[in-house]
């Protein structure tokens, strides 16, 4: 075991980053401080007026989280080339969001939506199934929030630290400061966070690129340490029965990374689409460095680590204590520390508004003012953060990671109401409800037959449910070692159910729900009459030098729906 | 009627803080169908261009283009380093099409 005091110089750098962090996560509730932080969108949409550098930051805050930082490379220090995925993963999510997100970022800020619940909400004129997707979206995003915890738990166990109380100081401290400052202070943190990153992984390239044989000696050690167990499923190429898992996994977790409430909420606080688009096309430039990170794992097996307690989590923390200098490895235990920071802070927010919008307002309290909106958004958020705290002292770290496994599968279920939707609201409601019970169904079922093996042979089963994501296609009675990714069967499951069920449920109900969205709130722009702007609200139809801006409507006449489109 | 639909409607916030009266005044952006609006109804956001963007989706989702070692490049196997490349590919392709279809 690693020991307190051999660690001290990692530590205080590590303390005095997180000391930074913290009085900038206070001082951004007076970033650019409106009249008044009380209102939802303030608190938790940063005023939507953010630009392209912070959008960047916040984005790939939210996306490259702690647990990439340390699950990943784990995954390839352990199997090879399959524990490549993020990387294509990352790749093909960025062309897939550019058409869509633009359609969600102007009809949300046409409405003033602040959840894509809400969307559903008004796009298909049903508060259950609006409110199905924020419990789906709660659900898929809280132990997301757990797992961050166990990025920060590794690099507590490489510093020599016990894990109760440093986890639980490190989570009051950010509870303290997202409850105050809201999406302002993750949004001016991952500034630091990205220059941590961005630091680590150059430092980490070059050290092992000038290693006497560089990277081609890492790579040979490594395909003699994977030749050498029993294991079938490792190896710096991917086996031909591999392909279909990885290729569905890839697939599946850029569809789940679309739908996750904090990914969503990142985007509606961007200005305009112009932002918008451009980050994506910046964005997969970022893959890179978790890419260097991932390699890192055959730099782990280069090294000879041997993970702490059999925890594999530790193998990259405990890389970085052994190849780079001592404050160097302090800088970057701090890039994962504060990796874990950003996106929890995001993702504790977007379950906070879920919760606030769709289940608060919609069924508890329909007349809530605005600051008791917020009121309500901040102890929510709390009260989440607290809940992943106590998963993780209480329970074990391995059912937080099951949940996560479990979450990106539920969250997948919202795609034909929110992304489907953003294209047509032909699908019913009721079939939409259908469709989700359906891939739930469906999908926990899956999971729940695979074992997960493991042991020296990678064979051996350790536990007989829910213990990975690839679902053999044995189980059809095909005669295939192939296996497909849980969620992509569970979406198609849900798919047929909802495009069948339209046209019944159609014939019987003509009606269905009222739309409440129309074709031209899907494009519209910042300065557009019928986009709320936050200009609008704070300076009362003026811009910045106070002459009424020709483009604003006057917050009184702002665009109400008073037609109501009903489908077909 | 919107108020009934939403619960609260979000936007009836400025309405209810300023009194109905506000509501009923006319203002200079109402449209001959009574609805408030851009000039310039509906733009469309389909273009012949994001076909392009199929290629940084299709490629990385094809191993057998990629599942080898060689070329190495900096001793990285293909498989690694071509996986990394996509990702300029797509910021690449992604420019390309915004720049394009920005001004629609």
């Amino acid at each position: 075991m690693p020991s307190f005091a051999d660690n001290q110089t990692q530590f205080w750098i590590f303390a005095f980053v997180f000391g930074v962090v913290t009085i900038m996560g206070f001082a951004a509730g007076r970033w650019r401080r409106p009249a008044s932080i009380h209102t939802l969108e303030e608190w938790g949409l940063g005023g939507r007026a953010f630009g392209n550098w912070v959008t960047f930051f916040l984005l790939s805050g939210d996306v490259y989280t702690a647990y990439t930082f340390v699950a990943v490379p784990t995954l390839v220090y352990g199997l090879g080339a399959a524990g490549f995925f993020p990387a294509p993963f990352l790749v093909i999510v960025y062309p897939m969001l550019f058409v869509v997100l633009s359609r969600f970022w102007s009809v949300c800020h046409v409405h003033g939506f602040v959840t894509p619940a809400e969307f559903v909400r008004a796009r298909f004129g049903s508060r259950g199934l609006g409110a199905l997707v924020a419990v789906l979206g709660i659900t898929a995003t809280m132990p997301y929030i757990a797992v961050q915890l166990i990025g920060i738990e590794a690099v507590f166990t490489v510093m020599g630290l016990p894990g109760g109380w440093p986890l639980t100081a490190a989570f009051v401290v950010l509870a303290l400061y997202t409850f105050n400052s809201g999406l302002r202070a993750p949004a001016l943190i991952s500034i630091v966070k990205d220059a941590l990153v961005v630091w680590t992984v150059l430092a980490a390239f070059i050290i092992v690129s000038s290693n006497a044989n560089g990277w081609d000696g890492v790579f040979r050690v490594a395909e003699a340490r994977f030749a050498s167990t029993p294991r079938t499923d490792d190896g710096l190429l991917l086996d031909g029965h591999d392909q279909l898992s990885y290729v569905t996994l890839a697939l599946g977790s850029a569809v789940a990374l679309f739908l996750y409430p904090h990914t969503l909420t990142g985007v509606l606080a961007a200005r305009n689409r112009g932002v918008l688009r451009r980050n994506l096309a910046a964005l997969p430039l970022y893959t890179l460095t978790l890419g260097v990170l991932m390699l890192l794992g055959f730099a782990a097996i280069f090294s000879g680590i041997e993970p702490v307690g059999g925890d594999r989590n530790t193998v990259v923390p405990l890389w970085f204590n052994s190849a780079f200098p001592e404050w160097c490895a302090g800088l970057a235990f701090a890039a994962i520390g504060v990796g874990a920071m950003v996106p929890a802070a995001i993702m504790s927010i977007a379950a906070a508004n879920l919760f606030t919008r769709n289940i608060y307002r919609e069924y508890i309290r329909p007349d809530a003012s605005e600051a008791e909106e917020t009121t309500v958004s901040k102890i929510a958020s709390l009260t989440v953060k607290f809940g992943a705290v106590l998963v993780i002292l209480l329970l074990n770290t391995q059912f937080a990671v099951d949940l996560q496994l479990i979450g990106g599968v539920v969250i997948m279920q919202t795609l034909p109401a929110v992304a489907i939707g953003l294209y047509t609201s032909w699908l019913h409601r009721w079939a939409l409800i259908a469709g989700i019970g359906a891939g739930l169904v469906a999908g926990l079922a899956m999971l729940y037959q695979i074992p997960q093996v493991g042991g020296p042979d990678g064979a051996t089963v350790i536990r007989e449910h829910f213990g990975g994501s690839a679902w053999p296609l044995a189980n059809l009675g095909l005669d295939t070692e192939s296996s497909i990714y849980v969620g992509v069967v569970a979406l198609a499951v849900n798919l047929l159910v909802a495009a069948v069920l339209t046209p019944v449920l159609r014939g019987i109900d003509r009606n269905g729900g009222a739309d409440r969205t129309r074709p031209r709130d899907y494009t519209a722009d910042e300065g557009d009459p019928t986009v709320r702007r936050m200009s609008e609200l704070v300076d009362g139809g003026t811009d910045t030098e106070g002459r009424e801006h020709p483009l604003l409507v006057p917050r009184q006449t702002r665009y109400t729906p008073a037609t109501t489109y009903r489908r077909r | 009627m919107a108020d009934d639909f939403y619960g609260r409607a979000p936007y009836s916030r400025s309405a209810r803080s300023s009194g109905s009266r506000s509501r009923s005044r006319p203002d200079r952006y109402v449209h001959p169908d009574g609805r408030t609006g851009t000039a310039d109804e509906e733009r469309p956001d389909s273009s012949p261009w994001h076909w392009l963007l199929w290629v940084p989706i299709v490629i990385p989702l094809m191993p057998v283009l990629y599942n080898d070692m060689n070329p190495r490049f900096l001793g990285l196997p293909f498989y690694y380093w071509s996986q990394l490349a996509f990702a300029g590919l797509a910021s690449l392709v992604i420019t390309v099409v915004h720049l394009a279809t920005k001004d629609r």
